[in-house]
């Protein structure tokens, strides 16, 4: 079984370079990096870096499977809009990227995003919000136009006592309504350090205990991210909607 | 007097687990045995703790003296009741912070025998093709 980090978040090559080893090392098939849009053209480069250090090395003593070929690290890029219009435009005036994540917390972001065919990822939907951020027509919507609902194990990790029983009740109400509508959940580290990341089997453990069932997560952590790789593949290739290059 | 040993129909089952944690600070067997509880009880609550058994069976401080990074490193097992395991691994991962130093809780493997654990986990004979 191949697990995939989707959500690290990209500062710096050395602080990168570490949050890399380190997934490898817990026994990830792959690392998705998110960077905000001024930082993302210095990041590409030097991740090539990073790629080229991790094959030339031998880290694959670490690496559970043994083999790191297979490695995959993609650079995303991460949204941070004031409004519905701001996201509109800075969709419009987008770099090439492999993924587009969007930060939610604000309600019409949140719904704009879901709207929003374009978009990949709605990262924490209840970001500093008294309720989980989704309701059923948001649901419906992110269905609709596959729009993978993000929830981040850092801010259970970030949070304790009262606070941290909220975001479980957000997360509840969440993977209720992914039950319900079907929407893509996508559960990652949202990792800034090594101390963040977590084993695959650990986070599988943990959402146990919130009441998801093995495949849910497995789904979550493993096929969902594949899925977004092809369907970001095939978005390169396409003209216009119904209409793609065959390669 | 000591209690005579139960027969082993009626032991409860255990499972072990083997964990690795990492640590900013330095840390002392006791503080390891604190953290455990603490974050099961946190998570879990009293009553569900109370049915995980835990008991910290062997710890491994691994911390080198060279590490310029110096981090704290121990490898330890613990012993839980069969069937609780992964509650515990859950409550385990959630631990962050120590004293408010940061510090990181891997949950490396679960075996029924600290035997087999220690060959799978501890120290994994290397795999020769």
């Amino acid at each position: 079984m191949k697990f995939f980090d989707f959500h690290l978040r990209g500062k710096n090559l050395e602080a990168d370079h570490t949050l890399i080893k380190e997934a490898l090392r817990l026994g990830y098939a792959g690392v998705s990096l998110f960077y905000l849009e001024k930082d993302y053209k210095l990041a590409l480069k030097y991740l090539d870096r990073i790629r080229a250090d991790i094959n030339l090395n031998n880290y694959s003593l670490n690496h559970s499977s043994g083999n790191i070929t297979d490695f995959q690290i993609i650079a995303g890029l991460k949204l941070k809009p004031k409004n519905p219009l701001d996201l509109q435009k800075k969709i419009r005036n987008l770099p090439k990227t492999d993924i587009l994540m969007v930060q939610g917390g604000d309600l019409k972001i949140n719904r704009a995003a879901c709207e929003n065919i374009k978009v990949d990822i709605l990262s924490r939907p209840y970001y500093k919000r008294r309720d989980s951020g989704i309701n059923h027509v948001l649901a419906k919507e992110a269905f609709k136009n596959n729009v993978s609902i993000e929830i981040s194990l850092n801010d259970l990790l970030r949070s304790k006592n009262s606070l941290r029983a909220k975001i479980i009740s957000y997360f509840h109400d969440i993977i209720k309504l992914h039950r319900k509508f079907n929407f893509p959940l996508l559960i990652s580290s949202g990792a800034a350090s090594f101390y963040d990341l977590r084993t695959p089997r650990d986070l599988i453990a943990l959402f146990k205990c919130l009441n998801m069932n093995e495949d849910e997560i497995i789904t979550s952590i493993s096929h969902l991210p594949r899925s977004i790789l092809d369907n970001s593949l095939q978005r390169k290739n396409t003209i216009v909607s119904g209409v793609k290059v065959i390669p | 007097m000591k209690l005579k040993t139960l027969p082993p129909t009626l032991r409860e089952d255990k499972r072990y687990l083997a964990f690795e944690v990492l640590s900013s600070q330095d840390l002392s067997r006791d503080e390891l045995i604190f953290m455990i509880w603490d974050a099961c009880l946190k998570f879990h609550g009293e009553c569900e703790t109370s049915k995980f058994r835990l008991w910290l069976n062997r710890s491994w401080n691994l911390t080198s003296k060279n590490d310029s990074n110096q981090l704290s490193h121990w490898k330890g097992i613990l012993q839980c009741s069969r069937g609780y395991e992964e509650k515990v691994r859950g409550a385990l991962c959630l631990l962050t912070y120590y004293n408010q130093k940061r510090i990181v809780f891997h949950t490396l493997g679960i075996a029924g025998t600290i035997s087999s654990l220690i060959k799978k986990f501890i120290k994994p004979v290397p795999k020769i093709d």
